[in-house]
Parts: structure tokens; sequence; C-alpha cells
């Protein structure tokens, strides 16, 4: 009689390298859009901090407002970080 | 030059501008809500901050390996875009609580709201409008770093103001009272 190995579906699907194609894709677009719309985040507290320091002006202004440039440029070397993850 | 990390509290501080400030317009004190009122998401930063390491120690420790059984791209993504969600938070928190200001010059009271990243107001009451003012400290925390509300009643058209846990706020109603009398006292001056 012919044995059959008894193999549980859960495995055979994860194993499938379609599927992990797929979540993997999936997580690509993902993180891409996390990055876009962080980075659109990021441009809006650029905007703001700008705005705040014109409304306010402080010592620290200068400092807040270079900070406020650096984050997104730090936005924007995640989205470049995410291509290359994937 | 002094350095705070979070500072609170200024008297007459010549460095600080603001927006519809006037030409012979000064300003006697600036505040923001006292630098405890920060503990909170500071705290909260922190552990998130460190809550990764732990997880990973610990699932390597108790011998589970979940970690080891994500990809590495997948995993280095989940912990970037973590890292950050609790940047963006704390920065947020930060410049929340940096432009929320209070104002009192020789001439106004002005309060500075930053309620989030999209919309800010500007209410500035003239000194002669100010009806009461009254503090109140409260709470253990109040008392202990010396903070409270001052509560400020007008008869503009913005009924009142709460300068909210600010520091020393006996010598805030103090300055604002001194203010509004050497401000009445020279306008009786001025007619005669």
């Amino acid at each position: 009689m012919e044995v059959i190995p008894v193999v549980s579906p859960a495995v055979t699907v994860i194993d499938n390298p379609i599927f992990l194609n797929l979540v993997s894709g999936v997580f690509e677009i993902g993180f891409l859009i996390f990055g876009i719309v962080y980075f659109i985040f990021t441009l809006i507290v650029l905007r703001q901090v700008n705005l705040m320091t014109q409304t306010i002006r402080t010592e620290g202004g200068g400092f807040l407002k270079a900070l406020a440039i650096l984050y997104a440029g730090l936005a924007l070397g995640v989205i470049v970080l995410f291509i290359g993850l994937f | 030059m002094r350095f705070s990390f979070f500072p609170a509290f200024f008297q007459n501080p010549r460095k600080i501008k603001f927006d519809k400030q006037e030409e012979a317009e000064v300003i006697e004190l600036f505040l923001r809500q006292h630098p405890i009122v920060n503990v909170f998401w500071v705290t909260a930063t922190i552990v998130l901050l460190i809550a990764p390491a732990i997880f990973l120690q610990l699932d390597a420790f108790l011998g589970f390996n979940y970690a080891a059984s994500i990809p590495l791209n997948l995993l280095i993504g989940g912990l970037l875009i973590y890292y950050l969600l609790i940047v963006a938070y704390a920065y947020e928190q930060f410049l929340s609580w940096y432009f929320n200001v209070y104002i009192v010059t020789n001439m106004h009271i002005v309060d500075v709201n930053f309620y989030s990243l999209l919309s800010k107001e500007v209410v500035e009451i003239s000194l002669d409008d100010i009806e009461l003012i009254s503090q109140n400290v409260d709470g253990v925390l109040g008392s202990l770093f010396h903070f409270g509300d001052v509560h400020i009643e007008t008869a503009a058209e913005q009924k009142r103001i709460l300068f909210a846990k600010v520091p020393r706020p006996d010598i805030v109603t103090d300055r604002v009272q001194d203010l509004q009398r050497a401000r009445k006292g020279a306008g009786k001056g001025g007619h005669h």
C-alpha cells in the first residue's frame, strides 16, 4: 500500500514561493506608502515649525528649523532605504 | 547663558520677540508649562525605544525565536516604522510644549496655542481689559514643583484666559497686577 505523507496545509501555503512573494510584495508596497506618508508628515512639521518660529522668535528657533529640515531629510532617506530593502 | 533642556520661565527676556509685538512693547514674562508636564511622554518614549531590544533579548533567552522566523528585511522595515512612529510622537509632543506659550508684556497678555500640527491660535488681550486674576496650585506635583494655573477673566471678547501649569503662578499673578496698576497710574497721570 502506498503511504501518503501527511503535510499540514498551513506549512504548504507558507512555504509556497508564490505566497511568499505576494506577502513580500504587499509589505514592500506598505512600507513604501508609509515612507511617503511619513515624508509628507515631516514636510507639514517643517512648515509648522517655520510658521511658529515666525510667530515667536526665540534663540532656539534656528536650531528647531535645522532639526525639522534634518527630520524631513531622514524621512526621505527612509524611503530610499525601503526601496533598497526589497 | 544658562542652558536648560526645558526652559519655561523667563523674566524680561530681551532676545525673545513675538509676531504682533508693538514697537514700545516689552516682554515682562515669557512662560511655558512647567517642564514636569513632559515627564509622561519622555518616559513613554524611553520605554518604547528600549522595548524592542528587551523583546528580542527575551525572545532569544526563552528560546521562542519568533524574531528569527521573520525575514530580515521585514524585521528591519518593521523596526524602522516602529522607531519612526516613536520619533514622530516625541517630536510632536515636544513642539506642542515648546510653542504653547504665554506672554505678559507691559501692554498685553498673549496666549499662543499650538493645538496640532495644522492649527494655531493667538489670543491677545490688553492689560486694561483684565477684570480678575487668580491662581491655584493643585496636587502633589504642583506643590512639590511649584507650578499651577493662572486664571484671567477679562472684559474683552475672549472672556477667560488660562495659563495652564505655569511655573511660579504667584509671581505671574503679582507681576500682572503690578503692570496693570502701573498702566492705570500712567493713564491717570496722562489726564493731568
